[in-house]
């Protein structure tokens, strides 16, 4: 297993007030999965995404294991933890404009990693960094590079990002609602990139996502969070026909959907 | 004939960008009527938000008309009288309402200014109509005495509609407004919306990317791709008959089943060929 999260329970004391964040959660990605994490704000889906690079506040009580490949998270060396977020996991956010520096160009953040981290020679990062625009479908990538964030859209932006979160080939990549803040179109374009690398490079994803339908048509399985719980864990597929949740079906039925959509052919492909 | 509550004609908007013009609002024309509800489609940089502006005031049309039940809105307010005049008759609410509310006021107190500054003179009446729009949004008297932090995010979003409510406004725009909510407090707020326009009378204009939240509370749509309006008519004939090739491409483009990300990609840059020639 890739990701393997058992009874992990996270507790913040503030003022004397104990607040459970998370309580006993347990999810498993496995390579070449990808793996939706659903619920509404505060149910604990970032929470639980950022612990497993164990990013959380120094003040959180957290009970549990969080095992990343060989590693266990928790109880990691400094160099093991190091090795964990620089090269085996990656993570994209919603706003791609406030991962990128506004002030470098896209070339400079895109290798960043490569020399810093990895010690890349700056040519051959720059090659490497030309190969991962290219692989998630931007045209005419020399001239990216030297372009600044403010020039790019939102949609290329975002590609921009999933190309730098690729550069340490992780084998893991949380999507903290990555498509979120895209048009449809675009979600739909930068989703398809997604699916591509992810086959093609065997990587594990956890999709965390408000979208129900979206989680549905998209991930293999899906588990639903409520209150710092995993109330249930559905196949993707029968997210929306098989909950057996009480919060997982209010939760479906609050979803808006087009009325009486007769299988046309404007939705098929 | 009954007049409508909003009626645009031929609406116009060029914004300048380096040496060339980008036209953000081509030729648009709709109207709603009273208690009507009008959505408005399309990608970024489609022009809905521009549309909105203008009717507010925050944009100057370079060209056509605006009536607000059958008075002309002037393209630039000129005095705090008119500026006014403008407010009561089109009132905006925000996709962010934290952002849109004075974060030292509370409630009560935010509604009670809304309403001084509109003409409620009588402390006492403000008073009384305050806890009348908390009942009416749904919202508890306690909750009078919060202020913005201290609430959540539907519960701001319902004071944001209070203090439109507060001025009596014939239009209602809401620009994203129930985008940032979760999908239960937005089914709660669209029900209220649904409500308001029945009991009010006020016409609602709904400026949307999301088609399944348009397609639940408009009587109407509008579809807008780079300022041009492609295809308007009936919201439930127009999504689930639509006939313009990129009306059907936003709806392939929504996840649901049979959706293809790789097969939409394909339509669009089809699509994009297509108004490229």
């Amino acid at each position: 297993m890739l990701l393997d999260i058992d009874n992990l329970s996270l507790t913040i004391t503030t003022n004397g007030l104990v607040n459970p964040i998370l309580d006993r959660v347990s999810l498993s990605v496995d390579a070449g999965e990808v793996v939706g994490l659903v619920g509404e704000s505060g149910s604990g889906k970032s929470t639980t995404a950022r612990a497993v690079l164990r990013l959380y506040p120094e003040t959180a009580a957290v009970e549990g294991s969080i095992r990343v490949g060989e590693t266990e998270v928790l109880a990691a060396s400094r160099a093991d933890l190091h090795r964990v977020r620089s090269s085996e996991v990656a993570m994209i956010h919603q706003d791609p404009r406030a991962a990128l520096n506004p002030v470098r160009r896209i070339g400079d953040s895109l290798t960043e990693r490569l020399v810093h981290v990895l010690g890349f020679s700056r040519p051959a990062a720059a090659a490497a960094g030309l190969e991962l625009l290219e692989a998630v479908g931007i045209r005419q990538p020399e001239e990216r590079m030297r372009q600044y964030p403010h020039e790019l859209s939102g949609g290329m932006l975002q590609r921009v990002v999933i190309a730098a979160a690729l550069t340490g080939q992780p084998k893991l990549l949380l999507a903290d609602e990555a498509t979120s803040a895209l048009d449809v179109t675009t979600q739909a374009e930068v989703l398809a990139i997604l699916r591509d690398l992810q086959s093609r490079r065997g990587l594990g994803v956890l999709l965390i996502t408000h979208d129900l339908h979206l989680a549905a048509a998209y991930c293999d399985r899906v588990y639903v969070m409520y209150r710092g719980r995993i109330v249930e864990e559905l196949r993707g597929n029968d997210l929306f026909h098989g909950a057996q949740h009480e919060y997982t079906r209010q939760l479906l039925a609050a979803v808006p959907a087009i009325g009486h959509l007769p299988n046309s052919e404007s939705r098929a492909s | 004939m009954s007049e409508n509550a909003l009626e645009v004609e031929g609406l116009q908007k060029a914004f300048r960008v380096g040496a060339g013009n980008v036209v953000a609002c081509n030729n648009v024309n709709f109207a709603i009527p009273p208690g009507g509800s009008m959505g408005l489609v399309g990608e970024s940089g489609s022009g809905k938000s521009t549309i909105a502006r203008m009717l507010v005031g925050l944009e100057t049309p370079d060209a056509g008309t605006i009536h607000v039940r059958g008075r002309q809105l002037g393209t630039r307010e000129r005095g705090r009288a008119a500026r006014l005049r403008r407010a009561k008759e089109i009132q905006m609410v925000f996709q962010d309402p934290y952002g849109s509310l004075d974060r030292r006021l509370t409630v009560a107190q935010c509604l009670d200014q809304a309403m001084k500054l509109h003409g409620v003179t009588s402390g006492t009446s403000r008073a009384s109509r305050v806890s009348g729009l908390l009942d009416q949004v749904g919202l508890l008297a306690k909750h009078g005495e919060s202020k913005p932090h201290q609430l959540s995010g539907g519960q701001r979003q319902r004071v944001a509609i209070a203090r439109c409510l507060a001025i009596e406004p014939s239009v209602m725009v809401l620009d994203e407004a129930v985008s940032a909510l979760d999908v239960s407090v937005q089914a709660q707020i669209l029900a209220l919306l649904n409500e308001i326009r029945a009991s009010s009378g006020i016409a609602l204009l709904f400026v949307s990317h999301d088609l399944a939240v348009v397609s639940e509370v408009t009587d109407d749509v509008l579809v807008m791709y780079r300022g041009s309006v492609l295809e308007q008519g009936n919201t439930s004939q127009v999504l689930n008959h639509p006939e313009h090739s990129y009306t059907k491409l936003l709806l392939s483009s929504m996840p649901g089943p049979c959706w293809n990300p790789k097969a939409v990609m394909q339509r669009r840059a089809a699509f994009e060929a297509e108004v490229a020639t």
